[in-house]
């Protein structure tokens, strides 16, 4: 739906080059909900913005929907742009008009009759929620209620397109979390590709497919939310999963650990799937009856409706046997890896 | 002495509204399309041309930078041209107007600045042309503080209309000036005063409740 092949993007300040997207190569299938992120200035807004054309790639090519945008005519240009819609972090509703003339706005930028606009501007309306807000000014609602607006203006014009600049960051997690269970419905119910960026690994965990890290214009790394979840490569991705799931061991059993290093070996088990931890912890202990194991930390995630399972655990046994072990562990598709305290 | 006619009174009050009124009306109708054309073609502007804004800017501050005394008698022979003769109300007009409308296009201009740039990058969004920009999304947002702008410019008028008087354009102002000050007569200095007073407030609480209306607020 949305390939991106070696974007590059420099920005020139005073003379000085900033390369702001550095050969990034990324594609985004239909239906999918995309999330970009990274740290401030890492050069998201740049990438997404060059989608609909607010930017110009220095270099490389953009294809949405099958049409390099870049080739396209002034003409076809307005009408790709018309596939795709986009919501804003600070929701740049206008002010002057209430909740109905901005979401009427797209229509009557297409000279669409009136009893048209109407029509479908209560139905966006009230599919986000805000039938009775329509005669109300942007200064009378609240962040959630302007964004919903947004959304709806979004929506209004039937796009096959969603892009989403950092569209919760400026409200509360509550909202934030409504937000984001009306962009699931916007993906699942009109079958709109989502392209986000974002800084908070939450809205990537709660709302997202696919997920990429990009790191001082470059994309670092990507693939399916639950690959990059459970095994990060880089030690950027590593910290954004680690903003939300943690297996930090506490304090005192760190100590304790460290102290009785040569006693215990500490593997930490990744697995998708409620089912597959108890099965596995349960046959665990069945086969090796004689090897204390002791759960030194846990963490359960569900990411695209499964269970993304991570679990320390510190097993009191040879090397030999913690051999065996890994190999019966690995048999049920279960990630282990060797912890270092 | 003291006396003065309430009859020349009314008949200066209605020379001071038909000024302002008449240089107000088409001072807007030059200054708001150049105050467009500014924003358009400023640099990073929507239509940008580098020298169709510097001929703009440049001339815009030359006839600013004059005091409304010597454009005045500057463009005699231009206000000649124009409505025929060098004195009286019409003949104070046209200087009037060529005062105003530069003032004017400057004030919408930050106006115009001011619109939250994200709402121009989603106009851009949607695939809006530069004259949809304008009319749907600038303007529309803009329009609370032209108003105050204009509000600016009418009070300012008012002020410019007293020097009217030099090319015999009448008004308020010129009676304050031939009556009271040349003639040393206090009282209609002083009634010439209030009467302004009471005129810039009207007009200022006019243009604040219209663009408070025009906010929502
Ligand atoms: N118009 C511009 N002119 C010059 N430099 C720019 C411009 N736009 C962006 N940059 C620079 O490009 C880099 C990437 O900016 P960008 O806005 O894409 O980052 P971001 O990842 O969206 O950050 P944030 O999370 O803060 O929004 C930054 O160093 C920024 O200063
Ligand atoms: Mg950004």
């Amino acid at each position: 739906m949305i390939v991106f092949k070696h974007i590059v993007k420099e920005f020139y300040q005073k003379k000085k080059k900033i390369t702001a997207v550095n050969d990034v190569s990324l594609e985004v299938q239909k239906g999918d909900i995309f999330g970009i992120i990274g740290y401030s200035g890492a050069g998201k807004s740049t990438l997404i913005r060059m989608v609909n054309g607010l930017e110009n790639p220095t270099s490389g090519q953009i294809i949405v929907a099958g049409k390099d945008i870049q080739t396209l005519s002034p003409n076809e240009k307005i009408f790709n742009k018309k596939k795709i819609s986009m919501i804003f972090q600070h929701f740049n509703l206008l002010e002057s008009k209430n909740v109905f003339d901005n979401v009427a706005l797209p229509l009557k930028l297409r000279n669409e009759s009136k009893e048209e606009i109407d029509r479908k501007v209560k139905e966006m309306l009230s599919f986000v929620g805000l039938e009775d807000k329509d005669k109300n000014y942007p200064n009378q609602l609240s962040g959630g209620q302007k964004q919903r607006v947004g959304i709806a203006r979004a929506l209004v014009t039937n796009p096959e397109i969603l892009l989403c600049d950092e569209a919760t960051s400026a409200l509360d997690p509550k909202t934030t979390k409504s937000i984001l269970k009306l962009l699931k419905r916007v993906n699942e119910q009109f079958n709109i590709t989502i392209l986000l960026i974002t800084h908070e690994m939450a809205v990537i965990r709660d709302l997202c497919n696919k997920v990429a890290v990009m790191e001082n214009g470059q994309l670092i790394e990507s693939g399916n939310v639950i690959q990059v979840f459970g095994q990060p490569k880089e030690s950027t991705s590593k910290d954004f999963v680690e903003t939300v799931i943690t297996h930090k061991i506490p304090k005192d059993l760190l100590d304790f650990y460290q102290k009785n290093k040569q006693s215990y070996t500490l593997l930490r088990l990744k697995f998708l799937g409620e089912n597959t931890a108890s099965s596995l912890l349960f046959q665990l202990n069945k086969r090796f009856n004689h090897v204390e194991s002791n759960i030194v930390s846990a963490n359960v995630t569900e990411l695209e409706g499964t269970t993304l399972g991570i679990f320390t655990i510190a097993f009191s046994a040879n090397e030999s046997i913690i051999q065996e072990m890994k190999a019966f562990i690995k048999e049920f598709n279960v990630i282990v890896e060797d912890v270092n305290i | 002495m003291n006396r003065i006619s309430p009859d020349i009174i009314w008949q200066a009050m209605i020379e001071t509204v038909y000024m302002v009124s008449v240089s107000l009306l088409i001072g807007t109708l030059l200054g708001l399309p150049l105050a467009l054309l500014l924003v358009l073609t400023r640099p990073n502007g929507i239509k940008e041309n580098k020298i169709a804004y510097f001929i703009l800017n440049s001339m815009i501050n030359i006839i600013r930078s004059l005091p409304f005394i010597i454009l005045l008698v500057a463009i005699v022979p231009f206000t000649r041209l124009i409505v025929g003769k060098t004195y009286g109300t019409e003949a104070a007009i046209v200087p009037l107007i060529i005062y105003i409308a530069p003032f004017i296009a400057r004030l919408v201009e930050t106006s115009l600045l001011e619109v939250n740039p994200g709402i121009i990058e989603l106009a851009k969004s949607l695939g809006a042309k530069p004259l949809q920009i304008v009319r749907h999304f600038l303007i529309p947002e803009a329009l609370a503080s032209i108003i105050l702008t204009l509000t600016t410019a009418t009070i300012g008028l008012i002020g410019a209309t007293a020097m009217a008087g030099t090319v015999g354009g009448g008004g308020i102002g010129n009676l304050a000036i031939s009556y009271g000050y040349q003639r040393f007569n206090t009282f209609v200095i002083i009634l010439t005063v209030v009467i302004l007073i009471i005129i810039v407030q009207i007009i200022q609480t006019l243009g604040s409740y219209l663009a408070k209306k025009i906010r929502h607020q």
